[in-house]
């Protein structure tokens, strides 16, 4: 594989499946036009950590009390996933099949290294997300690959059993890099979990020169 | 059309909550939202592990899988960060503290401080010599300190602290968890919980009755950032 790091160029790692993943995609598309970095978005599916299941049992005190712990951390999610949904203007998402969300990551993957279009890509995988029903679906979904795999060099077919490796392999050269969940932002060897550290990288580039 | 009132659940040894803290205040300094502080005192072993340092480097003694320590070094080199922006100083513990006493003498603070400027001279001068590893969060005298140099009576807090102050303190964690608050800092809007400092501008957002397009999450970064209303970034 070649390699999927450069310097001065920023890398978004997400995990479409996750509303939180899309709202990175759509905050970071607007701000790259608006600070003319190229961004590279590339997946990166792993489950999210959980630390509290690494935890050696304890007391029946302590088993009550992470219980309670999960439970509340699971409430705030759904709420922050409702917050999400809000953002990108939409009530629900409209379930994919995984074999369609592979297909969608592994395109993803065939114009990792040319800095695809964010506003576009985002634009083409929203209209997936807020097709009426299964055929507009599907006709997205279409649109959508055709822009993902019609940009990759040379042209690739989609086999299942390489796309689940290939995901698999860039998602632990991540790992190797740092990166713990998705969405995350990479910059210069640094790893940003979250979204929200876009004023902080804006200013790292603009220290490094580059123009606004 | 009453306006709707600000929680704020912090502890004094998260180091988010510490970056957090002069962020957080200016909802009410500059806002004018009354913030009602609550103590949240992690327990961090329930999901983090437990972990002794020696003072010049080195893990003593620790149950932490190497997950676990991912996740804390990345969260300290990220709370470092902007903890330099700031101009603070974070200096990582070498233990795990007990940090209920300082959560209860937050309470005592709240309820004794003459003005709200002594209450956030008593936070900022807390979290200050903690980060710096020069205060003894589980240390009366240490707490009692820093309050007499926020200028806040602590005449009765030994008792408090072994009462009162402890039962509204263990009292407030069992509602605060039924609540959901599971992390700090935490800000309660309603029904609403919101984890973690870069969605300060949503919670502000809500406070001001939720007027145009909903904020995405941000860290805030520079002085100003929840003035300046670029919230789309």
């Amino acid at each position: 594989m070649t390699a999927i790091m450069d310097f001065n160029h920023c890398y978004l790692l997400v995990d479409l499946q996750d509303v939180e993943s899309m709202v990175a995609l759509k905050v970071v598309s607007g701000w790259a036009q608006r600070v003319a970095v190229p961004v590279s978005v590339q997946p990166f599916l792993k489950p999210k950590i959980n630390t509290a299941g690494d935890v050696p049992k304890g007391s029946d005190a302590f088993e009550a009390y992470k219980n309670k712990r999960a439970a509340a951390r699971n409430l705030v999610r759904a709420q922050e996933r409702l917050r999400d949904l809000q953002r990108l203007g939409l009530t629900e998402v409209d379930r994919l099949s995984p074999l369609q969300w592979l297909q969608i990551h592994w395109g993803l993957l065939q114009v990792a290294e040319q800095s695809a279009n964010l506003s576009m890509l985002f634009d083409k995988l929203f209209a997936v997300l807020r097709a009426a029903d299964g055929r507009q679906r599907g006709d997205a979904l279409e649109i959508l690959l055709a822009f993902l795999v019609s940009d990759s060099e040379p042209s690739v077919a989609f086999e299942m059993d390489k796309a689940h490796r290939d995901l698999r392999s860039v998602a632990s050269a991540w790992q190797a890099k740092g990166v713990l969940s998705a969405p995350s932002l990479w910059l210069n060897g640094e790893v940003f979990m979250g979204v929200g550290h876009l004023p902080l990288i804006t200013d790292r580039l603009l220290k490094l020169g580059l123009d606004k | 059309m009453q306006q709707p009132t600000l929680e704020v659940c912090i502890d004094f040894k998260s180091p988010y909550a510490f970056v957090a803290h002069q962020l957080i205040w200016r909802l009410e300094t500059q806002y004018g939202h009354r913030i009602r502080w609550h103590p949240l005192t992690l327990n961090i072993a329930s999901f983090l592990g437990t972990a002794t340092k020696r003072a010049g480097g080195g893990v003593t003694e620790t149950n932490r899988s190497p997950r676990q320590w991912s996740v804390v070094k990345a969260a300290y080199q990220d709370a470092r960060r902007y903890a330099e922006n700031q101009g603070l100083v974070l200096k990582g513990p070498l233990k795990i503290w007990d940090s209920s006493l300082a959560g209860i003498a937050l309470l005592w603070v709240q309820e004794n401080a003459s003005s709200r400027a002594h209450l956030r001279q008593f936070m900022t001068e807390l979290f200050r010599r903690f980060w710096l590893r020069d205060c003894d969060l589980e240390d009366p005298a240490a707490l009692k300190a820093i309050m007499a140099f926020a200028l806040v009576d602590c005449e009765g807090f030994d008792d408090y602290a072994l009462e009162q102050g402890k039962e509204r303190h263990d009292h407030l964690q069992e509602v605060l968890l039924n609540k959901g608050v599971f992390g700090v800092p935490s800000f309660i809007v309603g029904k609403e919980i919101f984890f973690g400092r870069e969605h300060l501008d949503t919670v502000l957002w809500r406070l001001e009755g939720s007027k145009g397009p909903i904020p995405n999450p941000r860290y805030p970064w520079h002085t100003g950032m929840l003035d300046d209303g670029d919230h789309g970034l």
